[in-house]
């Protein structure tokens, strides 16, 4: 099953991801400081979107087209044309980093997807599990004419987010014929979907040699372009990932300008005999929001004796993208059938004449379904391992488990993945029948590995960011390797709620980073201060007390420990004041964290940076 | 930008002490609302369904103000604006409850429910007859703003003090009007009370309660206490107002009190001045367009992008009152959190920047979004 078996819809507009970016760099994370509304206008401290809300939200989004499940497409269907959109009767999703020293993860939390009738009433309503994006890359060749000056890097990038929905709510279907197979379909109560992301607008960057700030922002700000698709999923299949064969582009750096491919994913019903491949995150444009690159393709599988064969061409345009997500479901021949079962598939470029990406020759690949943690010390967390062979379950195999943080981001002077003790699991698992395996993590107390003393004050940042990679124990360079398929864990800090917590001493600490980092919220809600916060006492009990999944849960950008904020609602039962604590000793600068961030500064806005900041 | 010049600023502070002999409207304008005294459950229930969204007219244009009042310079006429708007959301919490406890439905998830701007309030309530008529403007806060809309809006049945002042149209009335709402109100409870306690569901299932100090309508004598309430919070009472005599001033004379700027307290012989400002820094206000609309902001701006998700969370606000009182009371928190999310915004775009060379800032348009 997944978004890619079975049948599905297609669907295309915008999004706003109105994050915010104090919090984006480390330093920012400053104990015991208060920042002005200067330092919030200055690229340094505020970034590109200073008062961002977090809010993220669909727009524009409307159903473009609809296949179904035997691949032929169900034109003239009532469901194209439908809108796509996000809640309309409660607060809107929002999109938040896991850490400052990962962000390559962001997530979206509280998202509700319907599908709204022509006359309004919902056909559809279903509820998003968080996911955060994977396969980030560079994917617009050049800025184009919308800018004036150049924009900001992340305009260039594309990503992809694969998640299910579920709490379905079924309106009356029974003028669609697809929508009424869909929903018949739907017998777990669960959808797949996927959507690509691209066209983003984080303004005007800050580019070497003027860094010249320009504004305002120009149109469009906080907006992009998605295509999306929303298919049948099984209660047995991993939410955020397909175990379908998975092509790896042939470039070496995708995060640099000029690719020509990035990862893909395709499956093949071998009932009905058909190929789907997903190229909706694969192939790049000329410009942002502008033409796709438009050269033909062919997809097709390397033969034993080496020769490309051919299943389909494709030549992508900005109308295919739209209305197909990017997905091409390709009618196999017994023989073919066979034939790929053990050859990788491969897309070529006959312009080019050169493959642009393509399965690994043994075919094999290994991914986790959940990929992003929040643990506090003494919790445990699993998540599964998909290994397949030519999209095949590959089963009774071992697989490494091991720690990897080269897909984090560290700042100059903060440390990460350390100590290991704070985070175990086997070095080895092996997969079930299903080509499975349940991979598990228990954290424990990493102390307070990131206060880092500067030169104008200590940084602070709670817990510790790890990353753990799966690989096949025997993997070689010719291996499949995607940068992003490894695991993100964030391990909070220990802490012990106070028997009588008091303001001053122990939640003013906790809750003044937020007025610092989030300061869109200051007009309504100053959390640095005694009696703004007392006055707003039932909204923020309120809300803190919510899941972590709903919309409307505090801090929004939910890297407050679970510790931390039961102390700060057990305060709020009792909301004494206490008295000041000591000032702290004047801390020490490490000399060379402040020489090091100085070198960082004169390079991270450079628009050919490998580690995109957003 | 002002309706009239006469009452744009409220003039010097008075003197404490000195006595409020001006306490009384000088009527300007003189609202009415078409008195159809209900008699049957069903005109009971109309007339119900006309205060929920006579409660909710007053909101954007009381939170317009509000918002638009910088905190750290306006901050106690911002907090007296925003208490006169709880108690309008409490009003409308009432209201609706007091209709599911007869068995009606409120509505409140339509888009003939939000008003336009300019424009009047709903449609039943009017001008005094031979008046200019009364157009509500969505505008930063003011003293004219505050004289002559929201003084209008509040305007009690029988200001105290009218022996200095007197209504002007006071011998225009027309029999078959209501001078206020509060007499509106008092119709519903005379005709619930003659309809007696066997309308009543006599069950808190469907009613919203347990924030604003509601309690659960469960028969007539819950509905009386409430009705007088929302008067009594609203307009004072004939004597005295401040609310059941206590501290909290009345609609009406909270907003005398911030045109005047400086509170006032019961003297021997009338309303007095007392040594309590109420400071107002003209500078502390933001520089937003009146009667702002969605269509004023250039497509893909800053300001039409934060607008949009503006009104957005508005409609989802009125969508998930609408179902709080449909059925779902527990969709009143998500009411709550969108009123949050309203501040929020509101405070957002009266901060961005339109950047058409006006200087001025973007302001919430308060449209429906269907």
């Amino acid at each position: 099953m997944s978004y890619l078996t079975g049948p599905r819809l297609t669907f295309t507009g915008k999004f706003i991801a109105d994050v915010s970016t104090v919090n984006n760099h480390a330093y920012a994370f400053q104990d015991d400081k208060r920042y002005t509304a200067d330092d919030y206008a200055s690229w340094h401290i505020g970034y590109w979107n200073p008062y961002g809300t977090g809010v993220w939200r669909l727009t524009d989004c409307v159903v473009t087209g609809a296949v179904n499940a035997d691949g032929s497409t169900a034109a003239g269907d009532p469901v194209i044309g439908l809108t796509v959109a996000d809640a309309n009767d409660r607060p809107p999703a929002k999109m938040v980093d896991l850490d400052t020293e990962q962000q390559m993860v962001s997530a979206i939390w509280g998202l509700l997807v319907r599908l709204a009738g022509k006359d309004g009433a919902d056909l559809l309503r279903g509820e998003f599990d968080v996911a955060s994006f994977t396969d980030l890359w560079w994917r617009n060749w050049a800025a184009g004419p919308v800018f004036e000056h150049p924009p900001h890097p992340p305009a260039y990038f594309g990503a992809s987010f694969q998640s299910v929905l579920r709490d379905l709510s079924w309106g009356d279907v029974g003028a669609s014929p697809f929508l009424t197979a869909f929903k018949a379909a739907a017998a777990d109560g669960l959808l797949s979907i996927k959507f690509n992301v691209t066209g983003y607008n984080a303004g005007y960057g800050v580019n070497p040699p003027d860094n010249t700030r320009y504004l305002p922002n120009p149109p469009g700000f906080t907006t992009g372009l998605m295509t999306g698709t929303i298919g049948i999923a099984a209660r047995d299949e991993p939410r955020f990932y397909t175990p379908g064969r998975q092509l790896q582009p042939t470039s070496s750096n995708l995060m640099a300008p000029g690719n020509r491919f990035g990862y893909a994913t395709a499956v093949v019903d071998e009932q009905r005999s058909l190929l789907t491949i997903d190229l909706g995150n694969s192939i790049p444009f000329k410009t942002w929001r502008g033409e796709m690159v438009d050269e033909p393709l062919h997809i097709g599988y390397f033969g034993g004796s080496d020769d490309f064969n051919r299943l389909a061409e494709i030549t992508p345009d900005n109308a295919w993208y739209e209305t197909t997500a990017g997905i091409c479901t390709i009618p196999l021949t017994d023989a073919q059938r066979a034939a790929i079962g053990s050859s990788p598939l491969t897309v070529y470029s006959p312009t080019l004449k050169a493959v642009l990406g393509s399965e690994s020759p043994d075919g094999r690949a290994v991914c986790a379904d959940q990929f992003v943690f929040r643990m506090s010390p003494g919790d445990s967390a699993t998540t599964t391992l998909w290994a397949t062979r030519f999209g095949k379950p590959l089963a009774n195999t071992a697989i490494a488990v091991a720690f990897d943080s080269t897909g984090l981001q560290p700042s100059n002077g903060v440390p990460v993945g350390e100590p290991e003790s704070a985070l175990s699991f086997d070095d080895t698992v092996t997969t079930d029948a299903r080509g499975v395996a349940t991979l598990t993590m228990k954290a424990q107390d990493p102390g307070t590995p990131r206060t880092v003393t500067r030169k104008d004050g200590e940084i602070v940042i709670d817990g510790q960011i790890y990353g753990i990679r799966p690989s096949f124990p025997d993997a070689t360079p010719l291996s499949y390797q995607n940068a992003y398929d490894f695991i993100s864990v964030l391990v909070w800090s220990g802490y012990a709620v106070p028997e009588q917590p008091t303001w001053e001493q122990d939640i003013k600490p906790i809750l003044v980073e937020y007025a610092n980092l989030y300061p869109v919220m200051l007009p309504v809600l100053d959390m640095g201060n005694y009696d703004s916060v007392c006055k707003h006492l039932y909204a923020l009990q309120t809300a803190m007390a919510l899941p972590v999944e709903d919309p409307n849960y505090m801090p929004v950008v939910r890297d407050l420990s679970p510790a931390k904020s039961d102390a700060v609602l057990k305060w709020a039962t009792n909301p004494i004041r206490g008295v000041v604590p000591p000032p702290k000793p004047t801390p020490v600068a490490d000399p060379s964290a402040v020489a090091a961030e100085a070198l960082s500064w004169a390079a991270a806005p450079s628009a050919g940076s490998p580690i995109l900041r957003k | 930008m002002t309706t009239n010049t006469l009452w744009a600023e409220a003039g010097p502070v008075p003197a404490a002490g000195t006595k409020a002999t001006d306490l009384a409207k000088p009527a300007s304008h003189t609202l009415f609302v078409q008195a159809k005294p209900p008699v049957t459950i069903e005109e009971v229930r109309y007339n119900l369904q006309l205060a929920v969204e006579l409660e909710h007219a007053t909101l954007p244009v009381y939170l317009q103000a509000a918002y638009s009042l910088d905190d750290a310079k306006n901050g106690v006429i911002a907090n007296m604006i925003i208490g006169v708007a709880m108690q309008e959301m409490e009003h409308f919490c009432q209201a609706a409850n007091i209709l599911v406890a007869v068995g009606g439905h409120p509505a409140i998830d339509d888009p003939k429910f939000v008003p336009s701007y300019p424009g009047g309030l709903p449609k039943e309530i009017g001008t005094q007859p031979g008046q200019e008529k009364f157009i509500v403007h969505l505008r930063p806060f003011s003293k004219d703003q505050i004289k002559n809309c929201f003084m209008v809006i509040e305007e009690p049945a029988d200001p105290v003090d009218i022996k200095d002042a007197g209504l002007l149209r006071a011998s225009s009335d027309i029999q078959d009007n209501y001078r206020t709402i509060g007499q509106f109100y008092e119709d519903i409870a005379k005709a619930l009370t003659d309809l007696g306690d066997g309308v009543f569901s006599h069950s808190a299932d469907g009613q919203v309660y347990g924030m604003l100090g509601i309690t659960p309508i469960l028969g007539l004598q819950d509905a009386l206490d409430a009705i007088n309430r929302i008067i009594v919070e609203g307009e004072g009472t004939p004597t005295n107002p401040t609310e059941d005599g206590g501290a909290d001033m009345a609609h009406y004379y909270t907003y005398y009190e911030i045109y005047k700027g400086r509170k006032i307290a019961k003297g021997p012989d009338g309303w007095y001045f007392t040594d309590e400002t109420i400071p107002y820094d003209p500078t502390g206000v933001a520089d937003i367009l009146d009667d702002p609309t969605q269509a004023d902001y250039p497509a893909g701006s800053a300001a039409a992008i934060q607008s949009q998700s503006f009104n957005t969370y508005y409609s989802n606000l009125l969508k998930a009152l609408h179902q709080a009182f449909n059925g779902r009371p527990d969709a009143i928190n998500n009411a709550i959190a969108l009123m949050f999310d309203l501040k929020i915004q509101a405070k957002l775009l009266m901060n961005t920047p339109l950047n058409d060379g006006s200087g001025k800032f973007a302001a919430p348009t308060w449209q429906y979004v269907p």
